[in-house]
């Protein structure tokens, strides 16, 4: 492999180790807050990128703005369906899986019903390469990057420094405890849904305009979003960290070197080895 | 009066765990509510502390109806519970467990000196401000539970079994804060299982029993009394 080729592939695997990134973190916290395997957060992707895909894409309005209005929307939707729907169940943890899995079949006929299920594309807002010292890399793919490590650093900010923040990880940690202080669980649920789920919508605005779109593109990322998780431990912000470097770079290097099936299969191998050595991922801890 | 509980019954399903209990704290005093495992004291700092609705029954502070009102409305009026165990947040540091119970205030000046003087209070939690509570010992973690507590400026305090699990020495300790935070104002409904710690600090005493209160009165009296002798005492 020569090396504009390696740094092409480490870009690229740090672009997909950056998306997996924005969906596993809204996903953990969902989890690490109400302890919710919400399996319908993939669809909450999907849904984020057809909002950009008719705002941007058909409407034509700014792409930004568009990115914006998706995280805002979906995070909106996130919160309610936290609000109405998972809370009431929330003793009952089997019940919220099925209703996570229920919702994720209704999302996905929803969507087909409103948008079809053709394959849909959308023109990237950034045209160009940039190049470096021979290295030629797409501006498009590059931009991905920073946008999202902006939006996992400015939540983790939250999380670590905010009176907000502190109230999440307080329910986290005993929910009782918290009201005692005067928290509201509920408020704070459905924030941190909301959250989660705009993170997810913001994943999904990103990667529109470079992949094709259809009502089922969010079963592929939650599967990779449960990798991450798996891989560096749940509850874990540095592991969520760690877990999607690992998974984005390993598949980019196999993809490369061998091809996109064995990549599949290199980053599950991972996953199990990682399993056998360390049961709790790489970060987890109780 | 500060706060009243008039003919509380509280129940968990079809079970009772409080009986028409009443009793009464006047501002600035230390009563203590003492009683056997079971006996509903736990459920009754539950029941006025808002985590558990009352069947019937009354709570009243600073003549305000609150057996309905929600936790955090409690806690903003100036009820701090702190409960069984602590249940201190074991991740976080001691300084940010301080600053949840100043989870409500906004005066961030008021914060931050009553930040310095609960510090000041208890000089090891300063010590050791970013360390993370789980680390701690039982006498530590029942101080930092006291100090976060103390961070929401209560008029009330509603405390736990304190002296569960603290060696005597601990439990000596404890008593002296508890004393010290009266002392400057602070009304406390201590619930206690030592009986002789608790009544050498309360104005008033009552004691519960399967969900009732069976005997109230002045603590010596109560101490001297045969029944409370042979049950808890052991003479």
């Amino acid at each position: 492999m020569s090396s504009e080729q390696l740094a092409q592939t480490l870009a690229n695997g740090l672009m997909m180790a950056m998306l997996y990134m924005l969906v596993a973190a809204g996903l953990a916290l969902i989890f690490s807050i109400m302890h919710i395997v919400n399996f319908a957060h993939g669809e909450l992707y999907m849904l984020g990128a057809f909002v950009v895909y008719y705002f941007f894409g058909q409407w034509g309005i700014n792409y930004f703005l568009a990115l914006l209005a998706s995280m805002l929307l979906i995070g909106l939707l996130g919160a309610v369906l936290e609000r109405f729907l998972f809370y009431r169940l929330q003793a009952a943890h089997l019940s919220q899986v099925i209703l996570s899995l229920g919702l994720m079949i209704l999302l996905q006929g929803a969507a087909t019903v409103a948008f079809g299920a053709d394959f849909k594309s959308v023109s990237s807002p950034f045209s160009g390469v940039w190049t470096w010292g021979g290295v030629t890399l797409a501006k498009e793919r590059l931009l991905i990057i920073p946008i999202s490590a902006c939006l996992v650093a400015l939540l983790f900010a939250l999380i670590k420094w905010t009176r907000t923040g502190r109230a999440m990880r307080a329910v986290a940690q005993d929910p009782e405890a918290a009201c005692l202080q005067g928290i509201s669980p509920v408020r704070i649920s459905a924030l941190a849904f909301g959250i989660g789920s705009s993170l997810a919508a913001a994943a999904g605005g990103l990667v529109v305009p470079l992949f094709y779109l259809t009502p089922f593109v969010g079963g592929a990322t939650i599967m990779k979003a449960f990798v991450v998780i798996a891989l560096g431990g749940m509850g874990s912000v540095t592991g969520v960290v760690a877990g999607s470097l690992i998974l984005g770079l390993v598949e980019s290097l196999v993809t490369t070197l061998v091809g996109t099936t064995e990549a599949t299969l290199a980053a599950f191998g991972v996953l199990v080895l990682v399993l056998l050595v360390r049961p709790k991922g790489l970060f987890g801890h109780e | 009066m500060l706060l009243s509980v008039k003919n509380l019954t509280v129940k968990y399903g079809k079970a009772e765990a409080l009986r028409s209990v009443s009793l009464v704290l006047n501002e600035g005093d230390i009563i203590a509510v003492v009683g056997s495992n079971g006996a509903g004291k736990s459920t009754l700092l539950r029941s006025i502390s808002g985590l558990k609705q009352p069947a019937s029954g009354e709570v009243w502070f600073d003549n305000r109806l609150i057996s309905r009102a929600s936790p955090s409305l409690i806690v903003k009026l100036g009820i701090c519970h702190i409960p069984q165990g602590r249940r201190l947040f074991p991740y976080m540091t001691v300084e940010e467990n301080l600053l949840m119970g100043a989870y409500l205030r906004r005066d961030r000046e008021g914060i931050r000196s009553d930040l310095a003087e609960v510090y000041g209070h208890f000089p090891i939690l300063q010590t050791h401000k970013n360390r993370r509570a789980e680390t701690f010992s039982g006498g530590e973690q029942q101080m930092l539970a006291i100090g976060r507590g103390l961070m929401s400026k209560p008029r009330v305090l509603l405390m736990d079994e304190p002296s569960h699990g603290l060696s005597p020495l601990m439990v000596g300790e404890i008593s002296r804060v508890i004393a010290g935070i009266n002392k400057r104002g602070i009304s406390v409904v201590l619930v206690e299982q030592n009986i002789t710690t608790a009544f050498n600090l309360a104005t008033m005493g009552y004691v519960l029993s399967t969900g009732q209160v069976v005997l109230e009165g002045k603590p010596d009296e109560l101490l001297n009394h045969d029944e409370v002798r042979k049950a808890y005492l052991g003479t």
